[in-house]
């Protein structure tokens, strides 16, 4: 085999590894996230709330410890998932990240003018029939993460409550 | 067996060519503002509009709030340009900002909180000192009056400003979010 022969061959395969590589890692880095939601869970479709960080925690980095994390790794293939929280005393996220790691949607206290959270999380083709409002995930799986600030220590007990209270369940209000 | 070896090492070339290239293009640089001694990555919170992005993404803001929500600056130095040093008192002076709420958090260099004492990893915007518009903390080993964010003793760190619910106006200049100024003082 020629010189020129084997340059381009080796050219080409690293474009194809390049491609390869660049699309694969963001799922299987989200799916790693994934895993780890699930099993401090105990499946999918089950809300994990965080304690608030610490000198202690080492899940993941820079941990704000201002902020109660919840967590829900959802699964969308047996229907649609059921998210819901009080009405926030404060700062309040809530944010759906898909399998690829885009964020598709965010819902935030302003939009719900001291009212309860209270959304439908769904693939597109399940969406139909489903009171508003409905936050629509291309992927069956993903991450669903609730923020709350503690922007005052007074409120801590009232916010972790709270925050025990923010829900990720399948197919139906429990 | 030479034609084996020939194979292998256009094996390797093709990986190590195509990884390395990779690597080289989602590197953390290119996107970063600097205002001051702080530096804001600005793919961070962005849509994905491509999958390069996407990676970058993935590798270095993970999960992080859409930039509408929050925007994140770090700070390796001080005003000076010096890297923060553990045996020196920092003061950290600025002006309130365009953004629902803001916090100071201090990491060790493997990026976890540090253990200290108070048990303190931050000074915010609701516990900074303040006067006026103008609020104030510091940064050290040694314990401070009022607002004070511990830092190690004998290893090096960094700082994180967050800020949540920038205005329109920060998120189109990072630079008017105004990042508190980080001025050395003594050194042991």
């Amino acid at each position: 085999m020629s010189w020129s022969r084997r340059i381009l061959i080796v050219l080409a395969g690293a474009v194809l590894i390049h491609a390869v590589a660049l699309f694969a890692l963001p799922p299987l880095i989200m799916n790693r996230a994934i895993e780890g939601i699930v099993e401090r869970a105990g499946g999918f479709n089950r809300a994990v709330h965080q304690p608030r960080a610490t000198d202690k925690s080492r899940t993941i980095v820079r941990p704000s410890p201002d902020i109660l994390y919840t967590a829900c790794a959802f699964d969308l293939s047996a229907g649609p998932v059921w998210l819901t929280a009080p009405p926030p005393l404060g700062y309040l996220s809530l944010s759906v990240f898909a399998a690829n790691t885009d964020n598709v949607a965010v819902l935030n206290e302003t939009a719900l003018a001291g009212r309860p959270l209270a959304a439908w999380l769904a693939l597109p083709g399940q969406a139909a029939g489903l009171p508003a409002p409905v936050l629509i995930s291309q992927s069956p799986r993903g991450v669903v993460l609730y923020r709350a600030i503690v922007e005052d220590e007074a409120q801590l007990a009232q916010q972790t409550d709270q925050q025990k209270r923010q829900r990720c369940d399948q197919k139906g209000r429990l | 067996m030479g034609r084996w070896l020939r194979g292998l090492s256009m094996a390797l070339a093709m990986l190590g060519l195509g990884l390395g290239s990779l690597v080289l293009m989602l590197r953390p640089t290119g996107h970063m503002v600097e205002v001051g001694p702080w530096r804001i990555d600005t793919r961070v919170g962005s849509a994905a509009a491509g999958p390069y992005l996407r990676a970058q993404i993935a590798l270095h803001g993970l999960l992080a709030l859409d930039k509408r929500e929050a925007i994140y600056f770090f700070a390796t130095t001080d005003d000076a340009g010096r890297t923060l040093d553990p045996r020196c008192t920092y003061t950290l002076e600025g002006r309130d900002l365009e953004a629902r709420w803001w916090s100071v958090t201090l990491y060790g260099l493997d990026h976890y909180l540090i253990t200290n004492a108070p048990k303190r990893f931050s000074i915010t915007a609701t516990t900074a000192e303040r006067q006026g518009e103008r609020y104030r903390m510091s940064v050290s080993a040694v314990p401070q009056p009022g607002a004070w964010l511990p830092a190690p003793v004998d290893r090096g760190f960094d700082l994180l400003f967050r800020v949540y619910r920038p205005s329109p106006a920060i998120l189109a200049d990072p630079a008017k979010a105004r990042p508190p100024a980080i001025v050395r003082g003594a050194c042991r």
